[in-house]
């Protein structure tokens, strides 16, 4: 709503303040078409995906992950190690090209969330922020699924 | 199936249709040179450890003697592992949820902890029966599990630490699986959906891989 009315104010601002130009990644803005964080087992932390989608003609990066409903979260990256093993890694910036997606998914990026709140059921939703260098704070939710609900939204 | 029909020889093999279809398609799977199971096989294959871990129920589980004979999908990990561990777990629980009874009752499932210092037995209990009450745990002395991990032929896994206290475990990732003969041979690597488990352990409990 509040981005509607800015581009609104945008348009207002070009039509009757002359010649201002209405930024083309004014169309749209940072945020996340998928999010699902999985309701961890047996206390570990949770593991939140998102699809971070990049509709403007800046590159932007992630730079935190925080949640209403838990203690801390940071994005990490499970990468293969060619020999079998699988290792975790800290992403302390991700970037997202202009008109690009960042698709976290088991095996690749995930933010793991520690501390959750473990009233947080199947189908409920979970309020999310993530930083971005450039389009500052961007709020929005993620539903809650379990791991049984992983292969169906999250391998195919 | 149509080789047969072409010769004729379908009335003679309706015998062994209805002793085993399944081990005809193998056959003819074979013959064309086909895959038989949709996980990766290993050669050489990986023998049954005859190794003993202590299990959640804190008695010691000799590995070879308790699995021998059995399919059994083994995979190493730890409890606070986001999401290649719980979505193998989950996948492979699924898939045992979709088998008749009897298959079903072929197959045992074994986690062995790389995280004894956090995956006390308890948690180890808490977290596997999420999934499926009757998964085996596993939990070693680092002695214990250096050897399972050698058998395997898997690196030791390794302790990271994570900014803001805690620690990740670098581990294999795969999960074995053995068939009738004791032996591993074929593999499953992350992300395996649990549909591909279901068309695999039928012909797994064959030995046909
Ligand atoms: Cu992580």
């Amino acid at each position: 709503m509040k981005r509607r009315i800015g581009i609104a104010l945008a348009a207002a601002a070009a039509a009757f303040g002359g010649c201002r130009v209405v930024p083309v990644d004014q169309t749209g803005t940072v945020g996340w078409t998928r999010g699902y964080l999985v309701k961890p087992a047996a206390g570990s932390p949770a593991a939140l995906y998102l699809w971070i989608t990049n509709p403007t003609a800046h590159g932007d990066t992630a730079t935190a992950v925080r949640l209403a409903a838990a203690d801390s979260a940071q994005i990490h990256r499970t990468m293969a190690m060619g020999n079998g093993m699988e290792h975790m890694t800290p992403v302390v910036a991700l970037p997202i090209p202009a008109h690009d997606t960042a698709r976290f998914a088991p095996g690749g990026l995930h933010v793991m969330v520690f501390g959750l709140d473990s009233a947080l059921a199947r189908g409920d939703s979970a309020q999310v922020t993530v930083t971005f260098a450039r389009a500052g704070d961007v709020t929005g939710w993620a539903h809650v699924i379990t791991y049984a609900d992983v292969d169906s939204l999250l391998l195919r | 199936m149509r080789l047969f029909v072409r010769s004729g020889g379908l009335l003679a093999l309706l015998p062994v249709l209805a002793a085993g279809c399944g081990r005809l398609r193998d056959t003819v799977d074979r013959l064309r040179g086909q895959p038989l199971v949709l996980g990766a096989t290993i050669s050489p294959a990986v023998p049954r450890p005859d190794l003993t871990m202590t299990a959640t129920d804190g008695r010691p589980y000799d590995f070879g003697q308790r699995t021998k004979g059995r399919v059994t999908f083994i995979t190493f990990g730890y409890t606070h592992c986001p999401d290649v561990c719980p979505v193998h777990m989950a996948n492979l629980a699924g898939a045992l949820k979709q088998l008749t009874p009897a298959q079903r009752a072929a197959v045992t499932v074994v986690f062995v902890t790389t995280d004894p210092v956090r995956d006390s037995l308890p948690q180890l209990r808490q977290w596997l029966a999420s999934f499926d009450t009757t998964f085996v745990g596993l939990r070693g002395t680092d002695e214990q599990l250096a050897a399972m991990e050698q058998a395997f032929h898997i690196p030791p896994a390794s302790r990271e630490d994570l900014p803001g206290g805690g620690y990740g475990v670098s581990h294999s990732a795969q999960v074995f699986a053995f068939t009738p003969d004791d032996s591993a041979h074929v593999i499953y690597l992350p992300g395996m959906p649990a549909a591909d488990y279901v068309h695999d352990i039928p012909r797994l409990l064959r030995g046909a891989f």
